[in-house]
């Protein structure tokens, strides 16, 4: 905490205060004065809504910085989408990392068009051979054979020593990893260049935002414990979606335990990406954002679901509860064939996570477990994007009657404000929440 | 052992050792290909019936995939020179990458009997309308995940507007973000919310 309670006024104090209450008590699903309206952006839009391209805000963090704030101070959220750059583009060219497509690569295949957004690239990276290395020695595996993979910039980390012999011949072998030409190369590639200064960009980007919108009564997410679920770290950064899916088949064993362990390693260093997001401000809300995409019902059955993906999920929401955090899974695509085993753990946990759905029915996620669980969303892209402000007022209307009873619910988009979504929609949602959202004492 | 019924429950080995069997007794390997056929609708039926999902669906590609190895190609000409139910161009749109739920609906097509051609991902308007031409199907199925589809799908439209091709061709469209209020946002006839509605439109729209 910095010394930023002199810095703001009476005035904002007591609205930075109001908006805080109000979301505490919602995630606590207490009955609140009014419903909150969260803003949480694609990392685009800012651009669609400036003079900027897509490649500038992966590109410029600075730049892309200051037209956040002139963007979204524009909105009467509750709470304002944090400065939220997954993508430092400078470090990714340096390290030639593969996994992405983005504008602007210094490599030309992974190049795409100044306006076009960020894409993974789905690909089996480790083999179907390699999980008895990966299962026996994760951080030796990922080290030595996948980072050089898909980073050929760091390839110097397939010199890694065997951590097993470092007590040993510790004193000899880690200064002797330093010596190693290909480890030499790898350091001198980062010293010469500014990445790291294209990273601080980000982090000093991220500060002066995260000061101006305090400034003016705004609160922004503090999004600590930022992960995936174990089952897609597996399926998206490692095996590819072909390979965890054949596995489920020929090698269940071997991928479960796996990605357990993936949920073990998850769980110790919860908090380790945390300086990434910059320090907290007074009055951010701590949220452990984790995207759910392969468990949802368009991948897996609810049996596959149950052995495969849940006991993971399950394990990496627990480590975060009991080291304080405040698990918000995100959970895109459509989850309906989910809904009792997320009300099963909303019931043992209330008032501990949220849970953000995308496309639900969300008046039966009211009924089932909105008395333990805060909900947040929906608002569909397309209607930002194609439909009008009343459209958009009337739908917001809906969703508050639908979730809004008895606190526990927050208004939100379904995937995040869109690339491409109307300014005056985004208008709309907020004043439409403010509209119906007052709870009558 | 059944044939088709190991395919249907995703026997790979037992499957390959049958198909061995077959072609070593002589057998015609166009009989073994109807055999796999009626295994594939079943497996799509299964789908539908959401007692399979994507790993069953990954997997029986892999055993058809080896079928085809021991077959030879071939047949996999034969089989597309076939009568089909009717034509489905399809692929994702302009500036999208995306391939999973485009690649279903492909398989849901394929094995309900249709000719489908894809033309894979981030494919630019003037190659969907090139090979309509060339093509001519009587379906045309747009796929994208990301919001930036609307928009791809939209210049699409309106250009085979232009080129006085709209008529020709009925259009749906699905994936990630895309619902029912995109229809007509980018004037296409319909929206399928999964591939089972893609087979469902397409079959309504080929047989009338």
């Amino acid at each position: 905490m910095d010394g930023g309670i002199k810095m703001v006024s009476e005035r904002i104090r007591q609205i930075l205060e109001e908006k805080s209450q109000r979301i505490k008590d919602v995630i606590n699903v207490k009955q609140p004065d009014r419903v909150p309206a969260i803003g949480f952006s694609d990392m685009f839009f800012v651009a669609n809504q400036t003079e900027l391209t897509y490649k500038d805000i992966l590109y410029k963090p600075m730049k892309a910085a200051r037209a956040w704030f002139k963007v979204f101070n524009r909105y009467d959220f509750d709470i304002h989408p944090g400065f939220f750059i997954t993508l430092a583009a400078k470090l990714n060219d340096k390290a030639d990392h593969q996994v992405i497509k983005y504008p602007g690569a210094a490599n030309p295949n992974l190049r795409l068009g100044d306006n076009q957004p960020f894409q993974y690239l789905d690909n089996e990276w480790m083999t179907v051979d390699e999980y008895k290395y990966f299962n026996t020695d994760m951080t030796g595996f990922l080290l030595r054979e996948l980072i050089p993979r898909q980073s050929p910039g760091l390839g110097g980390f397939s010199k890694t020593p065997a951590a097993s012999n470092l007590s040993l011949f510790g004193h000899m072998t880690l200064p002797l990893f330093f010596m190693e030409k290909d480890v030499r190369s790898m350091i001198k590639r980062y010293k010469r260049i500014k990445t790291m200064m294209a990273m601080i960009g980000t982090v000093l980007g991220q500060r002066n935002y995260n000061k101006k919108m305090k400034k003016k009564g705004n609160i922004l997410p503090y999004m600590c414990g930022l992960t995936a679920a174990p089952f897609d770290a597996m399926s998206i950064f490692i095996r590819g979606m072909r390979g965890t899916m054949l596995d489920m088949r020929r090698n269940p064993e071997e991928l479960k335990t796996a990605v357990n362990i993936i949920a073990d390693s998850i769980v110790r260093s919860i908090g380790s990406l945390d300086a990434m997001f910059g320090t907290p401000e007074e009055y951010s809300i701590p949220m452990s954002m984790m995207a759910i995409h392969r468990g949802s019902d368009s991948f897996m059955s609810n049996d596959q679901f149950e052995e495969f993906y849940w006991p993971s999920f399950k394990r990496v929401m627990e480590g975060m509860i009991e080291k304080g955090y405040t698990p918000m899974p995100f959970f895109e695509g459509e989850n309906n064939d989910r809904i009792p085993y997320l009300a099963e753990f909303a019931k043992e946990h209330p008032g501990k996570c949220i849970y953000w759905f995308h496309t639900i029915d969300m008046k039966k996620v009211k009924e089932v477990m909105g008395d333990y669980v805060c909900i947040r969303g929906n608002v569909p892209a397309s209607l930002l994007i194609t439909g009008t402000p009343r459209q958009v007022d009337e739908y917001v209307k809906q969703l508050i009657e639908d979730c809004g009873e008895g606190g526990g619910y927050m208004v939100d988009t379904g995937t995040g404000i869109p690339n491409e979504a109307r300014h005056e929609n985004v208008v709309a949602m907020v004043e439409a929440t403010h509209k119906y959202g007052v709870y009558r004492k | 052992m059944d044939f088709i019924n190991e395919i249907v429950e995703l026997n790979e080995h037992n499957v390959d050792a049958l198909v061995k069997e077959r072609i070593q007794e002589g057998e015609d390997p166009l009989k073994i290909m109807d055999d796999v056929k009626k295994a594939m609708k079943i497996i799509g039926d299964k789908f539908s019936k959401k007692e399979y999902f994507l790993p069953e669906l990954i997997m029986s590609g892999e055993i058809l995939r080896n079928i085809f190895d021991v077959l030879g190609p071939k047949l996999r000409e034969s089989q597309n020179t076939e009568k089909k139910k009717g034509k489905v161009l399809l692929g994702t749109v302009a500036g999208d990458i995306h391939d999973i739920g485009k690649d279903v609906v492909n398989f849901m097509l394929d094995a309900n009997g249709f000719d489908v051609l894809d033309l894979g991902v981030d494919v630019p308007a003037e190659k969907f309308i090139e090979s309509l031409k060339e093509f001519k199907p009587k379906v045309l199925a747009l796929s994208g995940f990301l919001t930036l589809a609307y928009d791809s799908m939209k210049e699409i439209i309106e250009k085979l507007n232009a080129a006085g091709l709209r008529e020709s061709v009925k259009i749906m469209i699905g994936g990630g973000t895309v619902d029912e209020s995109i229809v007509e946002y980018v004037r296409a006839d319909a929206y399928g919310k999964s591939a089972v509605d893609a087979v469902n439109i397409a079959t309504k729209w080929t047989e009338g």
